[in-house]
């Protein structure tokens, strides 16, 4: 239809006309399209919720004490979780440099552990630390009665601090691996030891940006939903994020739902203004990985850490095992199974999808304002951000509503695919804005003088540039979607399920044998995906 | 002339041979293969010339949020789940009609019912449940279970879950006004408030608590469906509160006709055959399917007087409960 529209233009109006309409598609507002979307269903979401306040005879809001309760919890776990996982993360990448493992492997095992699904992990945990658990059954046949809970706050911080330790020894790794050859010669001329050199000259290396990694992992650990929900043994024991939830689905109360969900949000904003503030700095994440200058052995201690570590992350995975131990055909491919998988992958594909196309527009448009130093780039970064603020149950309420009012119009797959597409979409262009700005200025001079068009630039000559780190990024977004267990929550029907959906259902009904099978193949064809992608896209870089 | 007659031949046998669809809302467990939903699907569907379309919620405290968060704008035609404490909330949402069971059809259940617009389907008592292989001498009363320190107790948030606030509703019959501190008593040894009662049951499953709030006929369930005697209901001297599961036709019903046909066949063995066995709840009429096994395990308790909350008497409830835990 557009292309017989085009050739009816050109028939009408002539060549030159015809050629200039495809240049102007090659052009900026073809990239752009996508975040001008991204923005009208912003400003949609924001109209929505104003106009549904402002119909509102009366507001009153209940802040009660389970409410200010679960604020003060929300950021009592999030500091507590944060603290471990920065210390311990840092402990265990100082013992991974120190040892001989390869770089490829450590980075790519952190990174599955910090992508792991968390259902997998919780599950996990409780099977390996529940009161039924293995733990107990070797304390019991050696005959040691010490009887502990997982359940409480002692499981929330041990399962939170599993993703976020996974992610801080990655980033404080990745830091270590780039310390420049030459600078650790220098130290070891000087005969200055590894202690030495960490105190003194290697710190402010490592700790360079951190506040970076803090406030990422503080903002995971306050939109804590899954494992909250798992592991909460009180009614003291909630956060905001989970209070909304309550109040959305016992309560009916959407107006409660959402000022907590603005509560939620600003607080999230005032721990994201070091990010902000730290302006045109792309540098963040990603580090270039070069091969490890090893002067520095292992000892006992550094290994006796490591095989606490392994212990800690390695345990819960046995779940896999277990799983695989009841193996049941028949329930891999029952219908419900089956359609469970399908829609799994279709919602991974779809958001992935929307958030590519918002990141690559968004990042095009934050380049070409960098470009012409304007300052209205820092708006576009904040407008990619402001969705992340915004707890996902929040967002999945208020969509609710705007599909309510316009009689049910939009299927659920589809708002999952959109609420999954807004929280990635900000992950990946952290991860690409590095790679996308590099030699920009360099690349700039030269779009002008060949007269490139900006698609051209874009397909050319950006995306082999950044083509490792976005199959990377994709292939982990992906993951990420699969395993998502809260927007589902809310959007789920008989005909309508996720794989950990089915998985926390097949668990809440008692059929612990069938959970854990599926759990193990969900997780094995994770396992099997990340290993396809990086054999395919990543085999001769090493991973990032 | 071709198109017509193609559409003539494919599409027009598509209408004819279109059956009506009934939308029913109810909770996961319901409508799961385990559950007593397919059976009744098929019984139904054998007489109605219809198909049942089931949508699902989290919970039964779920299910009445959903409809009334939407004004039923996802066109339901029944709410099956919700229970005897919400009712009355349900009644003031105005979403619901009257049903059209006569006073006859009513008075043949086994249990007293009056209710114009909700219709019971199933029953039960609320009941500590324990495993005797571990617990040898379970406590006899309410008082006795709040003194025994060595116990570890798992309840239901009352905000969350009807049994949770069926508990509430209990001690409240028993305690009245001293309720808070028989909660505060019995904090002590609650180890774990999970959100909906299934959450806690696993949790006990798995060895995280001594005892369970939960139905006095759950023994049966592990006696019937996993031939495990070993777990029985702590059936207290002073009584157990009763929690009733109603259905209700929502008043923007698409198929009220094909609803209160529903309705009728709720109250007949088609329906009640499958809820011993399905739901594990007490049937509303005498004489369904393999009762006297299922009896036998999940023998009725004493029962308290039955009580109809209002919203502003489960407010008391959760109340006593919340002021226990501050």
């Amino acid at each position: 239809m557009g292309l017989l529209k085009i050739k009816l233009y050109g028939s009408i109006i002539g060549p030159q006309v015809l050629i200039k309409t495809i240049q102007n598609l090659k052009g900026s507002l073809l990239i752009k399209l996508p975040f001008y979307f991204y923005i009208l269903i912003l400003i949609s979401i924001g109209a929505s919720v104003l106009f549904f306040f402002y119909s509102l005879e009366n507001l009153s809001v209940s802040y009660d004490n389970f409410f200010q309760q679960s604020i003060k919890f929300t950021f009592f776990q999030a500091i507590l979780s944060t603290s471990i996982s920065i210390t311990f993360g840092f402990i265990l990448s100082l013992c991974l440099y120190l040892s001989n493992i390869k770089s490829q492997y450590i980075t790519s095992t952190l990174n599955f552990f910090f992508i792991a699904p968390v259902l997998f992990i919780s599950y996990g945990v409780i099977f390996i630390h529940g009161s039924n658990g293995l733990m107990q059954k070797i304390f019991q046949l050696f005959n040691l009665d010490f009887s502990y809970s997982f359940f409480g706050l002692v499981g929330i911080i041990y399962v939170t601090s599993f993703f976020n330790i996974a992610l801080s020894a990655n980033y404080f790794y990745r830091k270590l691996i780039n310390i420049p050859e030459n600078y650790l010669k220098l130290l070891t001329a000087n005969k200055i030891n590894f202690y030495l050199a960490l105190t003194k000259y290697l710190r402010p290396i490592i700790l360079n940006n951190i506040i970076i990694l803090v406030s990422m992992i503080l903002i995971f650990c306050i939109s804590n939903f899954t494992i909250i929900y798992i592991f909460a043994n009180s009614p003291l024991l909630t956060t905001i994020e989970l209070a909304i939830y309550q109040k959305i689905s016992f309560e009916a109360n959407i107006v409660d739902a959402v000022i907590y969900g603005f509560i939620q949000s600003g607080l999230i904003i005032l721990i994201l203004i070091p990010i902000l503030k730290l302006k045109n700095n792309f540098e963040l994440l990603t580090l270039k990985q070069s091969e490890i200058y090893r002067i520095y052995k292992p000892n006992l201690l550094s290994t006796m850490i490591l095989i606490i570590f392994c212990f800690y992350f390695f345990t819960p995975c046995l779940v896999i095992l277990k799983g695989l131990f009841n193996f049941n055909l028949d329930l891999l491919f029952s219908l419900g199974t089956l359609t469970a998988f399908v829609y799994s992958f279709l919602i991974a594909i779809s958001s992935l999808f929307i958030s590519l196309l918002i990141s690559l527009s968004s990042l095009f448009i934050t380049r070409g304002l960098y470009e012409k130093k304007s300052h209205l780039n820092n708006y576009v970064i904040l407008t990619i951000f402001i969705i992340s603020f915004i707890p996902s149950i929040t967002l999945s309420a208020i969509l609710f509503l705007i599909n309510s009012n316009l009689n049910f119009i939009l299927p659920n797959f589809l708002i999952v695919s959109f609420i999954n597409s807004f929280l990635l979409t900000p992950l990946i262009f952290l991860f690409l804005i590095p790679k996308f700005m590099e030699n920009n200025r360099y690349e700039r001079l030269k779009v002008i003088q060949f007269k490139i068009a900006p698609l051209v630039r874009l397909i050319k000559i950006d995306f082999l540039k950044f083509k490792k780190e976005l199959f990377i990024i994709c292939s982990s977004c992906f993951v990420l979607s699969m395993g998502d267990l809260t927007s589902i929550t809310l959007f789920n029907s008989n005909s309508f399920k996720t794989v950990p959906y089915l998985i926390s259902q097949l668990y809440s009904n008692y059929r612990y044998d069938d959970a854990f099978f599926l759990l193990a193949v969900f997780v094995i064809f994770i396992v099997f995906f990340l290993y396809s992608i990086n054999r395919v896209f990543y085999k001769n870089a090493g991973i990032k | 002339m071709r198109l017509l007659t193609l559409l003539i031949v494919f599409i027009l046998p598509t209408f004819l041979g279109a059956k009506e669809q009934l939308n029913i809302l109810t909770y996961d467990s319901f409508t799961s293969e385990w559950g007593p939903g397919p059976s009744i699907e098929k019984s139904f569907e054998e007489i109605c010339n219809c198909e049942i379309n089931w949508s699902t919620a989290d919970s039964s405290g779920a299910l009445l949020s959903r409809v009334k968060l939407t004004n039923n704008k996802e066109g339901f035609d029944i709410l099956l789940g919700i229970d005897d404490s919400l009712m009355s909330e349900a009644k003031d949402t105005k979403l619901f009609s009257n049903h059209s069971l006569s006073q006859d059809s009513l008075s043949s259940l086994n249990i007293d019912w009056s209710d114009k617009i909700f219709v019971p389907f199933d029953y039960g008592y609320f009941s500590f449940i324990y495993n005797s292989s571990k617990l040898t001498n379970p406590p006899k009363s309410f008082d006795e279970l709040a003194a025994r320190d060595d116990i570890r107790i798992i309840i239901m948030d009352p905000r969350t879950s009807t049994p949770g606030l069926g508990l509430a509703k209990w001690i409240y019959q028993l305690k009245g006004d001293d309720s808070k501190g028989f909660w505060i008593s019995l904090q002590d040894q609650i180890v774990i408030t999970s959100k909906s009662w299934s959450d806690g049951y696993g949790l006990f499953l798995e060895g995280e608590g001594d005892v369970v709030l939960s139905y006095s006929t759950s023994p049966a369930y592990h006696a019937i469906a996993e031939s495990d005697e070993n777990y029985k209901a702590i059936l207290f001297e002073e009584g157990h509160a009763e929690q009733i599961e109603v259905l209700g036709v929502l008043k923007n019903a698409p198929n009220k006709k094909l609803a209160e046909q529903f309705v009728n066949f709720t109250i007949t063995k088609g329906f009640q055959d499958h809820i011993p066995y399905g739901n594990w709840m007490y049937p509303i009429i005498d004489g369904v399917e393999g009762d006297s096994d299922f009896y036998k395990y999940a023998p009725v308790p004493n029962s308290l007087d039955r009580v109809y909350g209002s919203a502003e008497d489960k407010a008391l409830w959760i109340n006593y409960w919340s002021s226990s835990i501050d």
